[in-house]
């Protein structure tokens, strides 16, 4: 409990999780355009905001005293970043093209069930390219679609594997192993990507977190919901007394 | 004493009763008779020839749910030329209300509406369950369809961002799946829209319905806050729900306003509290086939230029100087008795 | 104006037109405490019937997390603060309904929610009242909660819709008192939006009219049970005929939850409307909130649901939960089985009150061999 993350004096203090969700399994809670609506709560169909990449979009769970620490708000955009050495990818520097393509960006939600110290994102998001990154630069409505292949992003930049970083076994990992093929039937050997108990669970996203855009429409003020009071830490009078069960008494 | 009394009362009585009287008489939209084609254009010269009807307008508060009360007044003109009339409608409107997209947007509007039988006149308020009014609605939302080309295509502050709408892969076959309102050819839904008026018939409160005769043509306008708005049709239909109309002869009108920036819509309206006499103008030289008839599709033209009609309405004595006169007069009278009865007093002690 | 009888808040009320309750009504039992926000209702219903342009936004069936959850934004709230604080003596509510506290001129109290108001259906998803501090740990009531709320038309007895149209457009059937509008009627002007407290009836911006859950009716004609029911994955939900309180027959499975053991409540009583829908209420959130959403005899529902394993005509019905797609109109559970019949009688369904299970020897003597669990 003593030692420190060696990166911690660069800003790095937070463990990004990035589980999966109830919702489905992989990506498909977000393979639909209504299921994607229902994934977290920066859904809106008709994309009102034009920034939303599509009609859900990605986010960080992260503790209202963290945030507030830092000066993030509910509904804001937010960049993360891990160890600059090798994430998004090893040699980044800011002024690479490829570099905005790799570094993540999503709405920030406060979320009071997340310890501090800790930030949660789901798995199951179709994370950012090349072809997305420039349809929402360049399209009027910005919607992240690529228009070549018409994949569709969940997130304007990046994405959750922006900041992670697997830890092979080397014990597993030597070019002799025999494993199996990531699909199919096939028997292979040696390094393979994605392959399971190889490479799998170990992984590492030790993060520094800050606020990228305003919520609000247009990146003007607080987004619509914390603004009007029905967000935790936000509360109007009204949401404070229904949370309470004010507004009715019973007598016995 | 008494002579000069009688002499300065008798004819100040007659000239406050009149005065009384001119309050109560209620100003008529006189149509008169033009001979030219109808529909006549918005901004036809020849409106100027026709005397406008201001009409006062107030709050709807007699069955909920209450509403409007926005629109303080409207001009109406009206023009026949023995085959078709024509009214023009001219309000004032700081905004233009014209999308029926998102569940709070509202439309402007306004409505004329006549008794169906003319000799069968009921309360002014959309006719009661033995007599039936003829309504003619017209509403921005409507000319906004018909001068994008007939399509109500409504995609347009909410795309909405779908992967697919099956219906949509079943086009060819001319199903719809999902559109109830179209499906039953709910006039409020139809997706090609060749007249921004509707006409319709009313019973009384609430029983507001379509008529199967869609013979009402108009066409609206917005300039610089103000809505004007021009509605008509053939004097003569004869079919059911619909008001007649005949030169030299008398009628009725009443009219409503919507405002959609306040969320006007249905019975929350700015309304007359009275019917308002109508009379067309006998037919003085009779045309000989150059008057032209409407086409089914009214085709307004996509860009009107500015009106030339005046903007303000001409000046006319308005409401309040009769009531002040007779404010006046009645203090005269009551001084004047007073002054009688002291002096019959007087007489007697 | 008329005088009509309000069992859910025991008292009688005002309603614009008289008592006519139908033949049957349409009624559903949602248990609170299973419903784990999997949205397979949703998008359910959402395939089947709100696929079409101008139904983008709409979502007759919704679930929602409670208490940050909403769909429109702060609906329960809103109606909350607009009837002001109100308060039940014993079982009789001594509020205002939402008729009651109608300003002049209006037929309900409400609000017309804004077009933003339906974004984000699925705001405050998962999102606890409280927050987690160190050293915390579980108790019941639970410090910090939450739970799931799922949603549709409540098919009301008194229909606050249907009493704001100026134009009948909206009328309730008298075969199974399913609340629907009239797609010729409507000429949208949104009067029902305004007055729902459930915000259930939906404007569609490219036919310009509204529309709103109907109850699946075409399923419930042919004697199945709705599509959100239907594909419950959880088993939370059972359609059934909800009777008035002097009807009630113990054989129906909404009646006997409903009136017999009332473990089953409606959502919001105080709105005044007699709301169809009953739900088993969530026995971890604290009672000051269940008051104000279930009324006051959520305490001994909660007491029941806790013991429920003790009562077999109880555990019995809500074993028939998600156990058949058709409609189950009398149910009996006898000798550790539940059965649910048809209208005629005929059963349709059984189904075992505990899960038959086996336990194998360790030791196979036949095979002379252990057995092992492998992964």
């Amino acid at each position: 409990m003593q030692s420190k993350h060696p990166r911690e004096k660069d800003g790095l203090r937070f463990l990004c999780i990035t589980p999966k969700y109830r919702h489905g399994a992989h990506t498909t809670p977000v393979d639909l355009d209504v299921m994607a609506t229902y994934f977290g709560p920066f859904g809106d169909i008709y994309r009102r905001d034009k920034r939303t990449p599509w009609t859900g979009e990605s986010y960080v769970d992260i503790n209202p005293g963290d945030a507030k620490s830092l000066s993030i708000e509910d509904g804001d955009y937010v960049w993360i970043d891990a160890d600059p050495q090798d994430r998004p990818y090893r040699g980044a520097k800011p002024d690479d093209p490829d570099y905005k393509v790799a570094r993540l960006m999503c709405r920030a939600r406060y979320y009071t069930g997340t310890p501090r110290g800790v930030l949660r994102m789901w798995f199951n998001m179709y994370q950012a390219t090349h072809g997305t990154v420039k349809a929402h630069e360049t399209r009027p409505d910005k919607l992240a679609k690529n228009p070549e292949t018409q994949y569709q992003a969940i997130f304007r930049y990046g994405g959750h594997q922006s900041t992670t970083r697997a830890w092979l076994r080397p014990t597993l990992m030597t070019d002799s192993l025999v494993r199996k093929d990531v699909f199919g039937q096939q028997i292979g050997q040696g390094f393979a990507a994605d392959v399971h108990c190889p490479v799998g669970a170990p992984k590492e996203s030790y993060v520094k977190i800050a606020k990228a855009e305003d919520g609000g429409m247009d990146a003007h003020g607080l987004w619509r919901p914390a603004r009007l009071g029905y967000r935790p830490t936000y509360e109007n009078e009204e949401m404070k007394k229904y949370l309470e069960g004010g507004f009715i008494a019973v007598d016995q | 004493m008494r002579t000069f009394l009688f002499v300065l009362v008798l004819p100040m009585t007659i000239i406050i009763m009149g005065l009384l009287g001119s309050g109560q008489t209620e100003q008529a939209l006189v149509a008169k008779y033009v001979d030219v084609p109808v529909p006549i254009k918005l901004n036809d010269p020849i409106w100027q020839q026709a005397s406008p009807l201001t009409i006062k307008l107030t709050p709807q508060q007699i069955v909920a749910p209450w509403g409007g009360g926005s629109v303080p007044h409207i001009e109406v003109r009206a023009l026949h030329n023995g085959q078709f009339i024509s009214f023009l409608l001219s309000w004032p409107d700081a905004t233009v209300n014209q999308e029926l997209v998102a569940n709070d947007h509202f439309s402007d509007g306004v409505a004329v509406q006549f008794p169906t039988d003319v000799t069968a006149i009921p309360t002014p308020f959309m006719g009661d369950a033995k007599n039936a009014v003829n309504i003619w609605q017209w509403q921005a939302a409507w000319q906004r369809d018909v001068n994008e080309g007939g399509i109500a295509d409504v995609d347009r502050t909410h795309t909405a961002y779908g992967d697919i709408y099956v219906e949509e892969l079943m086009r060819e076959k001319g199903e719809i799946f999902w559109r109830p309102g179209e499906f039953v050819n709910n006039w409020r839904a139809q997706r090609t829209r060749v007249t921004p008026v509707e006409n319709l018939v009313a019973l009384g409160f609430g029983t507001l319905t379509h008529l199967v005769q869609q013979d009402v043509y108009g066409d609206g306008k917005w300039n610089t806050g103000q809505w004007q708005v021009t509605v008509g049709r053939a004097l003569h239909t004869h079919l059911s729900g619909e008001t007649e109309f005949k030169p030299g002869a008398k009628t009725k009108i009443n009219v409503a306003v919507w405002e959609g920036s306040v969320q006007d819509r249905g019975g929350r309206k700015s309304v007359s509290m009275q019917w308002h006499p109508l009379e067309l103008q006998d037919v003085t030289t009779i045309t000989t086939g150059t008057v032209s008839q409407p086409t089914e599709k009214t085709n307004p033209p996509t860009t009107l230029p500015e009106p030339t009609i005046p903007q303000k309405a001409p000046a006319s004595i308005p409401p309040i100087v009769p009531a002040i006169l007779a404010g006046l007069g009645g203090l005269i009278v009551g001084a004047l008795i007073a002054i009688l009865v002291m002096k019959g007093l007087s007489a007697r002690g | 104006m008329a005088t009509v009888k309000n069992w859910q808040i025991q008292r009688e009320m005002k309603y614009p037109y008289e008592e006519a309750r139908p033949k049957r009504q349409f009624s559903a039992v949602f248990d609170t405490n299973k419903c784990i926000a999997c949205q397979t209702c949703t998008m359910a219903c959402k395939h089947t019937w709100t696929s079409g342009r101008g139904q983008e936004y709409m979502f007759w069936n919704n679930v929602e997390t409670k208490p940050y959850g909403f769909y429109p934004l702060g609906w329960d709230v809103k109606i909350l603060s607009l009837l002001g604080v109100n308060h039940w003596a014993g079982e009789t509510y001594q509020g205002k309904t939402v008729f009651e506290a109608a300003p002049a001129g209006q037929a309900t109290q409400g609000y017309l929610p804004e077009d933003m108001d339906w974004a984000h259906p699925n705001i405050g998803e998962d999102e606890p009242a409280g927050t987690v501090e160190k050293g915390d740990f579980f108790d019941l009531p639970h410090k910090i909660w939450a739970f799931y709320l799922p949603r549709l038309c409540n098919h009301c007895t008194y229909p606050a819709c249907l009493a704001a149209c100026p134009r009948k457009a909206i009328y309730k059937r008298q075969e199974d008192g399913i609340v629907l509008v009239d797609q010729s009627q409507c000429r949208g002007y949104r009067e029902c939006m305004r007055a729902c407290p459930y915000k259930k009836v939906l404007y569609n911006g490219v036919t310009r009219v509204s529309e709103k859950c109907i109850g699946c009716f075409p399923l419930i004609e042919q004697g199945y049970q709705t599509q959100c029911v239907t594909t419950c994955i959880g088993r939370i939900r059972l359609n059934g005929w909800i009777s008035p309180p002097a009807k009630a027959d113990p054989e129906k499975p909404i009646d006997f939850l409903v009136h017999i053991k009332q473990l089953a409540m409606p959502l919001y009583p105080q709105t005044g409307v007699e709301p169809n829908i009953y739900y088993i209420p969530p026995v971890h959130v604290p009672l000051t909130y269940l008051h104000q959403m279930f009324g006051p005899k959520v305490d001994k529902a909660v007491e029941l649901y806790k013991h429920i394993k003790d009562d077999e005509q109880l555990l019995g019905c809500l074993t028939l939960f998600g156990s058949t797609n058709r409609w189950v109109e009398k149910f009996r559970v006898e000798a550790g089985r539940a059965y649910g019949y048809d209208a005629k009688g005929v059963e349709i369904v059984n189904v075992p009150l505990r899960e038959p299970s086996h336990i194998r020897p360790f030791f196979d003597a036949a095979q002379q061999a252990y057995r092992h669990n492998t992964p």
